[in-house]
């Protein structure tokens, strides 16, 4: 069977900057991967890549089978792989549902006509409050977004990220900043998605949080992959202990 | 004659409006200073006298001057500015006055030096109301740009462009992340904005009865004194900046005898906004 994302051989150089260096791993339907590695590893330029926010400088990233090299960022959403980024950045000034809505029309924006009809149809409205009600923020349609409270930014932050109909979601350090019980709120959360069909790659440096969610882990250590295993071998793979911790006197 | 200043005000205010909304549309969404924008208005003008010459219709004018203003303005974006986005943002500021001057050089060689009149005839009789008269061009700027307003407020407000136009303006990256063909979007805003000023440019040459190579010069900055004063991007504010500025130039002509160019006006203002409120009236700190 084919996987779902396969990243094959990537680089990504920005000038003499190696960013990522022969990257190469796998995610099969159904499954939530981790992604660590110390600050600056490339995880979050991993992300862009994948989106198609930078194009990679080599190597092939293949989702269900097809390549996604020269897609820009709008069709690579399209295509079904949601994210949400590290910082929460909700459109300000606008609704926690129109939030929504904004994701919701990607199908539409293609055509002039498309896109110069009403967003706000009844078809719509129904669409957003189901996504904000699996999201448990249903309560908060009609609030700015911008007056949530951080752990329901994150929740709105998926809200979107699901109004793609995605079949993959990139989560970019979804417990950041939060308190133990948004986080535990969150879990739950992502857990959820995932028992429905939705696969999901996570950036996380909460260790707790990523060893409970997912049941293989890839470590990325100055742009290279330097371990991928479920999380007892990652625990106590030398190599990534070294990478977080510095190396120790070789005794 | 309050009241009669009050409506040529009004009249001033919703041309400037027509041309100042595209301006902060495309500042809203690219972040850059369409100078050019007010060659696009000339251009209109130019374009809807030709179309009225071959066709004495006004509302056939106005159709073709629009259109091919918002080809024009398409065409500005995709091959001067789409390859510049991601250079310092004096480079396109630059470009875009290199070819504001550009276009008013062609206007001259292809049309000639001076001062063409629209040769528009109304049989319509002016309104009377009491004091105030309203003649045939007033009214004509009226309906055009209330109803150009009104369009593009239920486009900016009510369909999926307009919500996508502002997700761009507020975050590109997250838009795009979302499925916004941002692309598109701002293309399609280049095209609306310029559509609007090539409706300016034709109702100015009507009201005016004159279309002129420079005569893009001081909307070219009058609307970039009205964007600063309402507030960078913001559409509202744009609206209430280009009638505050309209309404006073008639009243500085009308009643006070300042010994300014009634063109400074919008200046002072603009200075005097910059030194209280630096981001404009309705902008956000």
């Amino acid at each position: 069977m084919e996987h779902l994302l396969e990243i094959d051989a990537i680089s990504k150089h920005f000038g003499g900057l190696k960013a990522l260096e022969n990257v190469s791993f796998t995610m099969d339907r159904g499954e939530i991967l981790g992604l660590i590695g110390p600050n600056g590893a490339g995880k979050t330029t991993l992300f862009n890549l994948i989106t198609g926010r930078y194009p990679v400088t080599s190597g092939t990233i293949r989702y269900n089978g097809k390549d996604l090299s020269g897609m820009g960022p709008s069709q690579v959403a399209a295509m079904g792989i949601g994210r949400t980024f590290q910082i929460v950045r909700p459109f300000a000034g606008l609704t926690v549902i129109t939030n929504v809505m904004i994701a919701l029309g990607v199908s539409h924006y293609a055509g002039f006509w498309n896109s110069v009809s009403r967003y706000r149809t009844p078809a719509s409205l129904k669409a957003a409050r189901k996504i904000l009600a699996r999201v448990g923020i249903a309560g908060y349609a009609q609030q700015k977004s911008e007056n949530l409270p951080l752990g329901l930014k994150k929740h709105l932050e998926i809200a979107r990220a699901l109004a793609l109909r995605p079949s993959l979601i990139l989560l970019d350090e979804p417990a950041g900043g939060l308190r133990k019980e948004e986080m535990d709120r969150l879990i739950g959360l992502v857990r959820e998605i995932n028992g429905e069909g939705t696969s999901v790659l996570v950036i996380e440096h909460n260790m707790p949080v990523v060893m409970q969610l997912c049941k293989r882990i890839v470590v990325l250590d100055h742009g290279t992959k330097i371990a991928e295993g479920p999380p007892e071998a990652i625990r106590n793979n030398r190599q990534v202990v070294e990478a977080y911790l510095g190396r120790t006197g070789d005794a | 004659m309050l009241a009669q200043q009050i409506v040529n005000g009004i009249t001033i205010g919703s041309i400037y409006a027509l041309i100042a909304l595209g301006l902060t549309m495309v500042y809203g969404v690219l972040k850059i200073l369409h100078i050019a924008h007010a060659g696009v208005y000339a251009m209109g003008a130019y374009l809807g006298l030709w179309a009225y010459c071959m066709v004495p219709n006004l509302f056939v004018a106005m159709i073709v001057a629009m259109t091919l203003s918002g080809v024009a303005g398409t065409l500005i974006e995709r091959l001067l500015y789409k390859s510049m986005l991601d250079k310092s943002r004096i480079v396109p500021l630059i470009a875009s006055i290199g070819l504001f001057i550009a276009m008013e050089e062609a206007f001259r060689l292809i049309a000639g030096p001076y001062v063409r009149a629209f040769p528009a005839h109304f049989r319509q009789k002016p309104w009377i109301f009491g004091p105030v008269r309203i003649s045939a061009p007033q009214m004509l700027v009226f309906g055009v740009t209330l109803a150009l307003l009104a369009l593009l407020w239920w486009v900016l407000t009510r369909t999926r462009m307009g919500k996508a136009l502002r997700a761009v303006s507020m975050d590109r990256e997250m838009a795009e992340a979302l499925g916004v063909a941002t692309d598109r979007i701002i293309s399609l805003s280049f095209f609306i904005s310029s559509a609007l000023a090539g409706a300016a440019g034709v109702l100015v040459g009507i009201f005016y009865n004159s279309v002129y190579p420079t005569m893009g010069d001081i909307p070219a900055y009058k609307a970039l004194a009205i964007i600063v004063l309402g507030g960078l991007g913001s559409i509202p504010g744009t609206i209430f900046g280009a009638f505050l500025v309209g309404i006073s130039e008639t009243f500085l002509i009308g009643f006070v005898n300042i010994p300014l160019p009634r063109d400074a006006l919008a200046f002072i203002v603009m200075i005097a906004v910059l030194m209280f409120r630096p981001y404009g009236l309705f902008g956000k700190e």
